[in-house]
């Protein structure tokens, strides 16, 4: 299996790493050996866009569109936008539907421009490594939604990288942490960084990391300490020199969260601090003096925040707090000493920050990386979904079908009827949420499921909704009397359609380096590729499981797909790898029962091995 | 990086990840008094031979099975690892119809009177905090007996084999586990309650 890297898609920085000889480390920059990508990207007046930071060069000189912590907006509607991000992002003009940047004439999403700083990160591997690098594991908060989690994986996509998993940034960690501790016990992992918060509590053993509840908010962070110091500073300033316009100002504000965020930093170390703003038509720069105490009294209330996900997370799990071994510290926010204070205090432990808290979580994706190439054998990660699944039903009220902290992947097989005689359709609406009405939870998609004209009730259609390992929900019906199973279309409601990255990949405006409709026919080969190599091995492994017409249908399936590769025509090598899939069917269950059965007839053999080296 | 010091061998299991009993799906005898690490270590072992982690080197259709055989035990353990779960999936498993909603257990009548109608005193600052503390100590103390009475009773089923699915036993096995759901559910009421009053 070729190589697979861990990336760390982060609101603040974002990071790639690779584990070398069973040792997850972070890549750098072969150019300026930079660890850390900033996440911010910027398009400059001259059409140009900049990445990283020479972004956050640009954003200090105040030139051209820049576009930071984007992460925030991932997978939402411009209905949950609130009034700072307003203000923070040049938004398109819109009350709803998914986010739009305005660019110059371009309106770009979210996804697309995460994809930019994936492609730089891909940049860096690629020259550091000296080889392609398509294979990845991307994190994500544990508290993401669907919707979040298929933004994320859109934007691997637009970047040209293969995302073979999503993890969860904390259970990420944990995997960091457990390579050198080797820990049993139960674990919270407190992952505070500049835009979410989560909470995940864990229990490890033998290698299993195995996630007993996970909490959190995906809007809370180091971001809005930095804006309630710089909504301080700003009052303080259009107070003392008498300017009230500043608080509408918009490049005070930015130069004020700036200085807030400076100062945070400053006061981790130091007991007090200046911030200082230069104001329109005042000669000399205006100066506060902020004391910890002081920024402790304006941040408390948000940092106390988070203990209250904590006591959710830990009521899940049914774990007291002085049941849990240790507290491990992420993200770059668990650095304000007020934060381990009060992380401290509601663990009763002393938490662990041994690893540098802006990288673990990037070293743990390269971990889970290397478990997926085969690499890492003896570590499993065991995750959760972290906010229940339903749909809407009558009254508006959802209905539960995957409750929160469920473990993934799971399925639930749901039977849907008709309410009226002879309509043809079911129309079902799926959402997100803790709370008792659809309106209150997030919307995530919807779908309808075609039916037979009949009395009411007498229609009946069974669905299985399907949340994988990475969190992410898949939809198919099941015909009751065939059980043939067909995949559903379903329309997600912030997110983008196949058919839209699609676009997006084709309307992409550095596409200079490939051609797009070469991309997505390149796309398609290489699966085709990939399932021939693993239908000649199958083949090879399997040929005692089958019958010689088995054989012959597979054979004949590989010889069509072999065929249609000789063209390049996207859609042919689509159907024909569909068709080697469905030839394979029987072959793949029979291969993947006799691999379980060996092993676990394996033990006897072990023990033996095991006794003979005793001796 | 050796890896010597995990037992990464599963234990000799024989399951049948097809059944729709949960206790062959994990290999475990089918005992409702079962053992929890016994329970938590074939979850273990079989996830370390099924998640698709471990698969992801195989034709898809491989894959998908390893998915869908990952989220089997899942759902499988996470059943039986709770007893009223267990208790529940068992009463269905043997044909017994349960009621979707049902409403308060008899016996239980007068003890949620008297904790609502403590809890609505208390919201409008009529009732005394120690009154509230003093009914969750009353509703943990019922908890715990009946715990022990499922328990005991889940020991009685295996004992007896599989009765018919309106046996007396199954009847007694319906109300005991009503009677924990609810109060369960009301000692969660009280300690919001409560939590609510110590934040504020």
């Amino acid at each position: 299996m070729s190589r697979i890297l861990g990336i760390d898609l982060g609101t603040t920085n974002s990071l790639i790493a690779q584990v070398v000889d069973g040792v997850p480390r972070v890549i750098r920059d072969p150019q300026t050996g930079e660890r850390l990508l900033p996440s911010v990207v910027a398009f400059t007046d001259d059409g140009k866009v900049l990445v990283g930071q020479a972004a956050r060069d640009a954003e200090r000189n105040g030139s051209g569109i820049v576009i930071s912590s984007v992460k925030r907006l991932m997978g939402i509607g411009m209905e949950h936008v609130n009034e700072d991000d307003r203000k923070q992002f040049p938004l398109a003009q819109a009350d709803s539907g998914p986010v739009r940047f305005t660019i110059g004439n371009q309106a770009l999403t979210p996804p697309q421009i995460s994809a930019y700083l994936l492609r730089e990160l891909r940049r860096r591997a690629e020259q550091a490594l000296g080889e392609p690098c398509n294979d990845v594991v991307i994190t994500v908060p544990a508290y993401f939604n669907d919707s979040q989690r298929q933004a994320t994986r859109d934007a691997g996509r637009l970047a040209g990288l293969q995302v073979l998993r999503l993890v969860n940034e904390p259970t990420a960690a944990s995997l960091a942490y457990g390579l050198d501790r080797r820990d049993h016990g139960t674990v919270a992992v407190f992952d505070f960084g500049g835009g979410t918060f989560d909470v995940s509590i864990l229990r490890l053993q033998d290698g299993i990391f195995e996630v007993l509840a996970t909490n959190g908010n995906t809007r809370l962070g180091g971001d809005d300490f930095d804006r309630a110091v710089a909504g301080w500073l700003l009052k303080k300033a259009a107070d003392e020199c008498g300017l009230p316009q500043i608080m509408t100002d918009h490049r005070v504000f930015t130069q004020a969260r700036r200085e807030a965020e400076n100062a945070k930093i400053r006061l981790t170390t130091e007991p007090v601090t200046v911030a200082t703003l230069v104001l329109p038509g005042v000669d000399t720069p205006y100066e506060a003096l902020l004391t910890r105490e002081e920024f402790e009294t304006i941040i408390r209330a948000t940092a106390e925040q988070t203990i209250v996900h904590c006591r959710e997370a830990l009521k899940d799990a049914q774990i007291r707090p002085e049941e849990i071994d240790s507290v491990v510290l992420v993200g770059g926010s668990t650095r304000i000493p007020l934060v381990r204070t009060l992380v401290r205090e509601f663990f009763g432990v002393e938490p662990l920050a041994d690893i540098d808290p802006d990288e673990v979580v990037a070293l743990g994706a390269a971990v889970q990386a290397d478990i997926l190439a085969g690499g890492t054998k003896d570590m499993l990660l065991l995750d959760v979904v972290p906010l229940s699944l339903g749909i809407e039903t009558m009254g508006g009220v959802m209905t539960r079908l995957i409750h929160r902290n469920t473990k993934i992947p799971c399925t639930v097989v749901e039977e849907f009827t008709t309410p009226a005689d002879n309509v043809t359709s079911i129309d079902i609406h799926v959402l997100q949420g803790e709370r008792e009405f659809a309106r209150d939870n997030r919307s995530l998609a919807r779908f309808k499921l075609p039916v037979e004209p009949l009395p009411a009730g007498m229609a009946r259609v069974l669905v299985m909704f399907l949340i994988d390992a990475n969190g992410i929900l898949s939809v198919t019906a099941i015909d009751e009397k065939t059980k043939n199973e067909h995949t559903v279309e379903v329309k997600p409601s912030y997110g983008l359609t196949d058919e839209q990255v699609e676009e997006m990949l084709i309307d992409s405006f550095d596409n200079a380096e490939r051609d797009v409709t070469e991309r997505l026919l390149a796309e398609a080969v290489v699966a085709a590729e990939s399932i021939l190599l693993h239908t000649d091995k199958a083949l090879k492994e399997g040929a005692d499981l089958l019958q010689p017409e088995e054989r012959d249908e597979i054979v004949s399936a590989e010889t069509a797909l072999r065929k249609a590769l000789e063209s390049t025509d996207r859609q042919t090598i689509l159907d024909a790898t569909a068709a080697l899939d469905a030839a394979t069917k029987p072959l793949a269950d029979r291969l993947l029962d006799r691999a379980v059965n060996r092993l676990l007839k394996s033990r006897t053999v072990d023990e033996v091995l095991a006794s003979d080296e005793a001796v | 990086m050796t890896s010597s010091h995990y037992d990464t061998r599963a234990p000799e299991i024989v399951h049948d990840p097809d059944s729709n009993n949960y206790f062959d799906v994990l290999g475990l005898p089918t005992r409702l008094a079962l053992n929890e690490k016994d329970l938590s270590d074939h979850y273990y072992a079989l996830s370390r031979l099924y998640h698709p982690d471990f698969h992801q080197n195989a034709l898809p259709a491989e894959r998908l099975r390893a998915l869908r055989r990952t989220a089997a035990i899942n759902d499988a353990f996470t059943t039986l690892r709770d007893p009223v779960n267990r208790g529940r999936w068992w009463l269905e498993f043997n044909g017994r119809k349960l009621s979707l909603a049902p409403g308060v257990p008899r016996e239980l009548g007068s003890l949620v009177f008297d904790v609502h109608d403590a809890l609505e005193r208390f919201r409008s600052a009529e009732a005394d905090i120690t009154e509230i503390r003093r009914f969750k100590e009353i509703a943990q103390d019922e908890l715990r007996l009946r715990n022990e009475d499922l328990a005991a009773l889940f020991g009685e089923l295996d004992e007896a084999g599989a009765p018919r699915a309106d046996g007396l036993l199954f009847t007694r096995l319906e109300n005991l586990l009503a009677e924990i759901s609810y109060l369960r559910a009301l000692t969660r009421d009280i300690e919001r309650t409560l939590e609510n009053t110590d934040e504020r």
